[in-house]
C-alpha cells in the first residue's frame, strides 16, 4: 500500500513540475540541427539572434524553412523513413535520388499526396524516373508489402506476415497478403532496352569530354563498350573495374551533371497490365466486365477492366476512404522534430490512444486542412510549446514519453559530419571540381556515418545515448584530427586572440557564447606567441570539440 | 492491461525507480561455462561439398577430393586437412533454411532466424552473446566485429552495439590517435576532463554525465597496451605464418588476441564464397585460409586453456547447388548446406544427414533451432521476451527447441 501511494505520490510530482521554455539559443541550435541537420555556422547564429531579439521565432522559423539546408534535410528524412528495408542496391543510388526529390518535391511547397502517389506507382527507368529507386533493392513482393503497411499506412501488418495479429485480431494474415498481392506484378529488371539505351549513349555523347578528363579514356572506352552491349542486348559488364565501383563512377558523372544516374546499369520498374488471374486477391466477374476487389484491411480497392494494381493502391491511399495514410505522415513528421511520436512505434498509429491520439488527429486535422502540405505542418510542430520547451537536465522518462519534459538528444552522425564540412574553405572556381567535391564529401559522409553510428533503429534514430565506439572515432580517428588540427592552426596562424577565439568556437560547436570562467579557463592554455605545438591551441580544440556538450542538443 | 501495455508500463517503473548497473551476466547469474563465442561468417554462401560435407564419384559431387576426419562416417573436403584432425571436438551440422537471396540469408543467419522487418532491426547473435557473457568489470567491449557486414545490436541498443573493425590489418585505427597527435590528446583529455567535471554548466545534466562516463572509459580503453591488443602487426612472424597470411589468418588471429584480452564475443567476417565461377578452385583457395586460421586458432585456445570455454561457430548464409553451371560454378543452394560448432566441450557429432547425391537433407537443423541452441550454451535464455523500443516485445531467438542431439 506504501509503496502504491509513494508511486502516485512520485507521479504527480513529476507531472505537475512546470515547464520552463527553452533560450533563444537552445532553440537556434535546435532548430539548426533538427531542420538543417547541421550546427548553425556563427554568422548564422548571430542572425538569428537578431531575428529572435528583434522580430519573432516564427519569422526565424520561416528563414531556415526556405533555406536550402531544409530541404535537403526533408529529402534525407523522406528517403529514411519510405527508403526499401533491405538497403544493397539501394544506397548507392541514394544520392541521385536525394538530388530528384529536392527537385520536385522539397524545394515547392505543395500537396504531399503526389509523393505518395508517385512513390507507389514509380514505373519506367530510373533515368526518366529516378522515383523508381525506391524499388532498387531486393525486396520481393511481400517485404514491399511490409514497408509500405508500416511506412506509408503506419499500420502494424507486418506482423500479420506470420499469423493474425496478437494484439488486434482485427488484422488478419489475409490482410498482409492481400496487401502483397498488389506488388505481385511489380519487375524489376536491368535495362536492356535499345531505346532507352539510346538516351544514355546521347548523354554520353554530351559528357564525354568531363568524363575522359575524371575517368580517364580506357575507363570511357569501356562504357561505351558495356552500352554497345546493352544495345545488343548482352548483359555484361566488361570493365576490370568492380560492377560497384563501376556504379560509382558513373554515378559520379550522372549526379554532377543532371542530377540523376546516367550511365549506370538501370533499374527498370514495371507493372504489366492487370492480370485478374495471377492477383491472389478475392475477386469477382461483374458481368462482361472484369473486376477485382482486392479486400484489404477493412476497405475494398476496386481494380476494373486494365488498370494497374499498384494505381489503384495509390488512388486509394490518398483518397478519404483511407484515414491512415495522413495519420502515418503526422506521426513520423512528428517523431523527427520533436524526438518523440505521439504514439510509438512510430509506424504504428493503430496503437494510438489517450493524449496522444488526441493531439495526433489535432495535428491530422490540420495537415489536411492545408492540403498535406509537410512544410506547415512541420511549422506547426516547431511552433509548439512542446518543441519549444527547455531540455531537462534530468532524464525522466515517463515525463518524456507523455511530452511533459524535452529529453536531450545525441547529434546523429550526418549532424556531426554535415557540421564538419561547412567549414571545408578549398577554393576553386572549377564548377565541375566543386560537384565532385561534393560528391565525395556526401561519400565520405555516408561511409564516416557508417563507422560512427554503425547501427539504425528506426525507431531510436533520434539517438539519446552513445557508444565506445563513436566516442574513440571522435577522440582519435586522423580525418577528424586533421580536420582539428587545421582548423586550430588557422586561429593560431591568423593570431586570433584566445578570448575571441574561445568565444567562437564555443559559438560554432555549442551555439552559445561562453561565461567569463569558462573563457578564462581555456584562455590559460593558450598562447600565441610559441611555437604552434606549444601554442595550446589545438589540446583546446580538442577538449571542446570532445566534451559531452558538442554531442548533446 | 495487455502484455504490451504491461511490459510499457513496467519499464516506466523500472525508469522512475532507476536501472541497474549491473550487465546481464551479473544480473541473471549465468551459470554458462562459456566466456567466449567466436563466429567464423562465411559470406557469400560457402558450397558444402568443397567444405563440409563433400561427395566425390557422385553425380553433383565434382573435382573435390574427400578425406576422412577423427570422426567416423565424416569426411571433410581434402582442403581443410587441419580441421580433419581436430574433428574431436566438432559438431557437424547439415543445416537447411528457405532465404536464398545473400542480404535475406545473411540478415537471416546473422539475427539468428529472423527475417528482416521494416520497423525493427533484430539484434545479432554476436551482440546477443556479447551481453551474455560480458562483465561490467572487464573494459574491452562486450563484443567485437571484425570486418564490415555485421547486423548490430538492433533492438538491444547501443549499448550492446559491437565495437567494428573494418580489418584486421587496420584494427588498432581509432583506439589510440596517430603517434604524432598522442603526446597532444593526453594533454587535451586532462584539459576536457577538467572541464566536464569542474567548470561546465552542463555538468549536472543526466546526459551530460553519461557522456562524461563514456569519454573516461574510451580514455581508459586508447592506450598503447589497448592499440597493442588490436594490433596484429606485433605478433612474431612464426605466428602469422601459422595462421596463414590472408584475410580470414589475420581476422583470426586478432579475435585470439581479443579472447586473451577478454572480450567476449567476437564475429569474424570472410568473404569471397559467393563461387558462381570456378567454385572449384576458389574453394579451394579460400578452404585453405579457413583451415589454417581455424586451426591455429583451436590449437592457441587450447595452449591458452581456453577452448574449452570458447565456442566456435563457422557458417555461411546458404550452401550452394548441387548441379554444376556452365561456368564451373555452383548457384545458391538454401535447402542444404552445413555448419559447424567447436568447443573443447564439445563432442564430435554429426547432426543431420544429406542424401549420398547431397540434394536433400534429411532432419536439417534450422537457423533459429542454431540460434537457440547457441544461447542455451551461453546462458542466454533464447525464451527472454525483450521489450523493444517500439513496444514489440521480441523473443531472443525465434526457435521453440534447439538442436537435442548436440552433446557437451
Amino acid at each position: 500500500m506504501l509503496k502504491k501511494i509513494f508511486f502516485a505520490v512520485t507521479t504527480f510530482a513529476l507531472l505537475s513540475l512546470p515547464a520552463t521554455e527553452a533560450s533563444h539559443d537552445e532553440l537556434i541550435r535546435r532548430l539548426s540541427l533538427d531542420l538543417m541537420n547541421r550546427l548553425p555556422l556563427e554568422k548564422e547564429y548571430f542572425k538569428a539572434k537578431k531575428n529572435l531579439e528583434q522580430s519573432s521565432y516564427e519569422k526565424l522559423v520561416d528563414v531556415i524553412l526556405e533555406s536550402k539546408d531544409f530541404e535537403k534535410t526533408l529529402a534525407d528524412k523522406l528517403i529514411d523513413h519510405y527508403k526499401p528495408t533491405l538497403p544493397k542496391g539501394f544506397d548507392r543510388l541514394k544520392l541521385p535520388l536525394r538530388k530528384y526529390l529536392i527537385d520536385n518535391y522539397t524545394s515547392k511547397n505543395g500537396d504531399f499526396r503526389h509523393f505518395i502517389k508517385d512513390y507507389l506507382t514509380a514505373e519506367g527507368i530510373q533515368y526518366s524516373n529516378p522515383m523508381t529507386i525506391f524499388y532498387a533493392s531486393e525486396e520481393n513482393a511481400p517485404d514491399i508489402a511490409s514497408r509500405v503497411s508500416q511506412r506509408v499506412f503506419g499500420l502494424p501488418l507486418n506482423c500479420t506476415r506470420c499469423h493474425d495479429h496478437m494484439d488486434y485480431p482485427e488484422l488478419s494474415q489475409s490482410d498482409f497478403w492481400n496487401l502483397s498481392s498488389f506488388f505481385l506484378l511489380t519487375k524489376k529488371t536491368q535495362i536492356d532496352r535499345k531505346k532507352q539505351m539510346s538516351q544514355v549513349s546521347a548523354r554520353v555523347d554530351v559528357l564525354e569530354k568531363e568524363m575522359r578528363r575524371e575517368l580517364g579514356d580506357e575507363n570511357v572506352n569501356k562504357i561505351r563498350q558495356w552500352i554497345k552491349a546493352e544495345e545488343q542486348g548482352k548483359n555484361v559488364y566488361l570493365t576490370s573495374m568492380s560492377r560497384d565501383d563501376q556504379m560509382r563512377g558513373m554515378s559520379m558523372i550522372g549526379q554532377n551533371k543532371s542530377g540523376y544516374n546516367v550511365i549506370s546499369p538501370q533499374i527498370y520498374v514495371s507493372e504489366k497490365s492487370y492480370e485478374m488471374s495471377r492477383l491472389r486477391i478475392k475477386f469477382k466477374k461483374e458481368d462482361s466486365v472484369k473486376t477485382a476487389y482486392a479486400k484489404f484491411f477493412k476497405s475494398t480497392v476496386k481494380l476494373t477492366g486494365r488498370s494497374k494494381p499498384r494505381q489503384a493502391l495509390a488512388k486509394w491511399a490518398v483518397s478519404d476512404e483511407n484515414p491512415y495514410t495522413s495519420l502515418a505522415i503526422t506521426n513520423w513528421v512528428t517523431h523527427w522534430i520533436l524526438g518523440q511520436a505521439w504514439t510509438l512505434p512510430v509506424s504504428n498509429i493503430y496503437n494510438a490512444s489517450g493524449p496522444g491520439k488526441t493531439k495526433l488527429e489535432a495535428y491530422n486535422k490540420y495537415f489536411k486542412e492545408t492540403n498535406w502540405d509537410l512544410k506547415k505542418l512541420i511549422k506547426k510542430l516547431v511552433l509548439s510549446k512542446e518543441y519549444r520547451r527547455a531540455t531537462s537536465e534530468l532524464n525522466n522518462d515517463l515525463n518524456f514519453a507523455t511530452f511533459q519534459e524535452r529529453k536531450a538528444r545525441h547529434l546523429s552522425g550526418p549532424q556531426i559530419m554535415y557540421s564538419l564540412v561547412q567549414y571545408d574553405n578549398t577554393k576553386s572556381d572549377d564548377k565541375v571540381y566543386q560537384k565532385l567535391k561534393e560528391f565525395r564529401l556526401q561519400k565520405d559522409i555516408d561511409r564516416l556515418t557508417d563507422q560512427i553510428f554503425p547501427m539504425t533503429v528506426d525507431d531510436v534514430d533520434t539517438g539519446y545515448t552513445g557508444t565506445l565506439a563513436q566516442t574513440l572515432f571522435i577522440a582519435n580517428n586522423d580525418s577528424i584530427l586533421n580536420f582539428i588540427r587545421n582548423f586550430s592552426h588557422q586561429a593560431y596562424k591568423t593570431k586570433t586572440s584566445p578570448k575571441k577565439w574561445v568565444n567562437s568556437l564555443f559559438i560554432s560547436l555549442y551555439t552559445r557564447p561562453p561565461s567569463s570562467k569558462e573563457i578564462s579557463f581555456f584562455s590559460k592554455y593558450l598562447n600565441n606567441k610559441l611555437k604552434f605545438e606549444d601554442s595550446g591551441y589545438f589540446e583546446v580544440m580538442w577538449a571542446i570539440f570532445n566534451s559531452p556538450e558538442l554531442r548533446l542538443y | 492491461m495487455n502484455r504490451r501495455n504491461f511490459i510499457k508500463n513496467s519499464s516506466y517503473l523500472s525508469a522512475l525507480l532507476g536501472s541497474s548497473m549491473t550487465s546481464y551476466a551479473e544480473r541473471f547469474q549465468n551459470k554458462s561455462h562459456y566466456k567466449h563465442f567466436v563466429f567464423l561468417n562465411l559470406f557469400g554462401g560457402p558450397s558444402q561439398f568443397e567444405t563440409f560435407d563433400p561427395k566425390p564419384n557422385t553425380e553433383f559431387g565434382g573435382p573435390t577430393k574427400a578425406i576422412q576426419t577423427r570422426t567416423k562416417g565424416l569426411t571433410f573436403s581434402d582442403s581443410l586437412p587441419k580441421l580433419a584432425n581436430l574433428s574431436d571436438n566438432i559438431a557437424t551440422l547439415r543445416m537447411t533454411s528457405k532465404e536464398g537471396n545473400h542480404q535475406r540469408a545473411q540478415y537471416n543467419l546473422q539475427s539468428g532466424g529472423y527475417i528482416p522487418l521494416g520497423a525493427l532491426k533484430h539484434a545479432s547473435i554476436t551482440s546477443i552473446a556479447g551481453r551474455a557473457l560480458h562483465s561490467s568489470s572487464n573494459l574491452m567491449p562486450g563484443s567485437v566485429c571484425i570486418g564490415k557486414g555485421c547486423e548490430s545490436s538492433g533492438y538491444l541498443g547501443k549499448e550492446f552495439a559491437p565495437l567494428t573493425i573494418p580489418s584486421a590489418e587496420d584494427g588498432s585505427k581509432n583506439i589510440i590517435a596517430a603517434t604524432n597527435y598522442q603526446k597532444h590528446i593526453n594533454k587535451a583529455m586532462n584539459i576536457r576532463d577538467l572541464y566536464s567535471s569542474k567548470v561546465s554548466p552542463k555538468k549536472h545534466m543526466d546526459q551530460f554525465n553519461e557522456e562524461v562516463k563514456l569519454q573516461q572509459r574510451s580514455t581508459k580503453f586508447s592506450t598503447p597496451n589497448h592499440a597493442k591488443i588490436f594490433d596484429i602487426k606485433t605478433e612474431s612472424d612464426q605466428t602469422k605464418e601459422r595462421y596463414g597470411l590472408s584475410d580470414a589468418g589475420s581476422s583470426l588471429l586478432l579475435a585470439k588476441k581479443l579472447i586473451q584480452a577478454g572480450v567476449s564475443a567476437i564475429q569474424v567476417n570472410h568473404y569471397n564464397w559467393d563461387t558462381h565461377i570456378n567454385n572449384f578452385g576458389g574453394s579451394q583457395n579460400l578452404c585453405r585460409e579457413i583451415d589454417n586460421g581455424l586451426a591455429a586458432l583451436i590449437q592457441d585456445l587450447k595452449a591458452m586453456g581456453k577452448y574449452d570455454e570458447t565456442l566456435i561457430l563457422v557458417a555461411g548464409e546458404f550452401g550452394r547447388t548441387p548441379r554444376i553451371n556452365g561456368n564451373e560454378g555452383r548457384d545458391h543452394y538454401a535447402h542444404s548446406w552445413s555448419a559447424l560448432l567447436c568447443s573443447g566441450s564439445l563432442k564430435s557429432s554429426v547432426i543431420g544427414e544429406t542424401s549420398p547425391d547431397g540434394v536433400k537433407v534429411k532432419n536439417g537443423i534450422t537457423v533459429p533451432q542454431l540460434s537457440y541452441s547457441i544461447y542455451e550454451l551461453l546462458g542466454a535464455n533464447p525464451n527472454e521476451w525483450f521489450d523493444t523500443s517500439i513496444g514489440r516485445p521480441i523473443k531472443i531467438s525465434p526457435g521453440k527447441t534447439g538442436i537435442p542431439q548436440l552433446n557437451s
